[in-house]
């Protein structure tokens, strides 16, 4: 396996130098092996969604040095940032992130409108595609609105493979869900992470991480393994 | 186009709204500059003026209020789905931007159409081209107003904090 991620030093403050701030990351070193499915968890404000954040280039680091497949994300634009969320990085959340009002094709065809070079018949096809692969197919017409939340789980991760990223990053993925639903989306995670793709999913659920590979704990912004 | 189709549809009703709110306000503000122009000194004429004057303002708050701030949540969290799959603010600014230019574009060529049906003989009291033009130049002004304010959206947007805060906003 090939690193996929490093961060050394790593550390994210909110609002530096006010009396309001706040260390969310402390020098922390971590790295990612290509494959590797990783389990971050920590007590709610320990920093693990914020590694999460800063991971998927969601928000800038404060100070450190980041390389994703090699690159040095601390030295990206925000063009090349965006890019690098953009194909790069699949990002599946508690709340969904759809837009509700909309069907499930156009949901997970958006990311495809931000891509250099894909053709829309392409898309539809690939959509179908990357639904069928969840056994969802049959929702492609419906609203988001009207699935259950376990269905729009799933089309969240339909819509985060959709572009083959090499990671996906999962914050609380089944913090919304019932239980027999969450068994369900984890074994998908898992089953994702076994086709060669990275996960890094933040839970605080232990019976969560143990479909990961491997858990890390934060606690006050620093990493424990 | 996809993209900007994407923009436009999202909130197709209070886009449709602002077209027809901007057709309405070009008109009007046509029709005032006309009236003042030709009935300088009559009062009931001046008076017709401001009535019309405040009912045009009152449409424009409402452009913005229906435009900016009722749809503020529900645009801000669109931006922030965007942000997440690989747009920049930039990109995002100027989606947006094409997007009202294009209503406001559509309400105005509604209008232009509308004005030479309702004044086929050049009647004075009625709105006339060049009275037409400068309401468009300043419903123009107003668009720019627009994407003003959707600059200060956008760009003091925390894009995370409005993603992570779900789609309830939708």
């Amino acid at each position: 396996m090939s690193e996929l991620i490093r961060m050394n030093n790593v550390s994210k403050i909110y609002n530096k130098g006010k009396s309001n701030e706040v260390v969310a990351l402390d020098s922390v070193d971590f790295t990612l092996e290509r494959g590797e499915s990783l389990a971050v968890m920590g007590v709610s404000g320990s920093g693990k969604s914020t590694l999460l954040n800063v991971i998927g280039c969601m928000d800038n680091m404060t100070s450190g040095e980041y390389y994703f497949d090699g690159k040095e994300v601390h030295n990206m634009n925000d063009n090349e940032i965006a890019r690098l969320r953009g194909d790069k990085i699949g990002f599946v959340l508690q709340s969904y992130g759809l837009l509700p009002s909309e069907s499930v094709m156009s949901n997970v065809e958006m990311p495809l409108y931000f891509m250099k070079g894909s053709s829309m018949k392409d898309a539809k096809r690939r959509v179908y595609t990357t639904l069928e692969s969840l056994g969802i197919e049959e929702l492609a017409k419906r609203k988001v609105k009207t699935l259950s939340g376990g269905q729009r789980q799933r089309v969240a991760i339909a819509r985060a493979i959709i572009k083959d990223p090499d990671i996906i990053l999962a914050d609380e993925p089944t913090g919304a869900l019932d239980s027999e639903t969450a068994k369900n989306t984890m074994e998908l995670f898992a089953e994702i992470a076994k086709s060669g793709k990275s996960v890094i999913m933040v839970t605080h659920d232990v019976n969560m991480a143990k479909y990961m590979n491997r858990t890390v704990y934060i606690k006050d912004g620093k990493i424990s393994n | 186009m996809k993209k900007v189709l994407m923009y436009f549809k999202k909130d197709i009703a209070v886009n449709l709204f602002v077209i027809f709110e901007l057709f309405v306000v070009t008109l009007l503000m046509g029709f005032i500059i006309a009236m003042g122009s030709y009935g300088k000194g009559d009062k009931e004429v001046v008076t017709l003026c401001a009535y019309l004057g405040v009912v045009t303002a009152i449409l424009l708050v409402m452009t913005t209020i229906t435009d900016k701030v009722v749809n503020k949540e529900k645009n801000r969290y669109f931006y922030s789905v965007c942000f997440s799959l690989g747009e920049t603010k930039n990109s995002i600014f100027i989606m947006n931007t094409v997007k009202t230019v294009l209503i406001t574009a559509v309400a105005l060529i509604i209008t232009w159409i509308i004005v030479p049906i309702m004044d086929p003989y050049g009647d004075q009291f009625l709105i006339k081209n060049k009275e037409t033009a400068i309401a468009t130049f300043i419903v123009i002004g107003y668009t720019a107003l627009l994407i003003a304010l959707d600059a200060v959206i956008i760009y003091y947007s925390d894009m995370l904090k409005d993603f992570h805060g779900g789609n309830d906003n939708e």
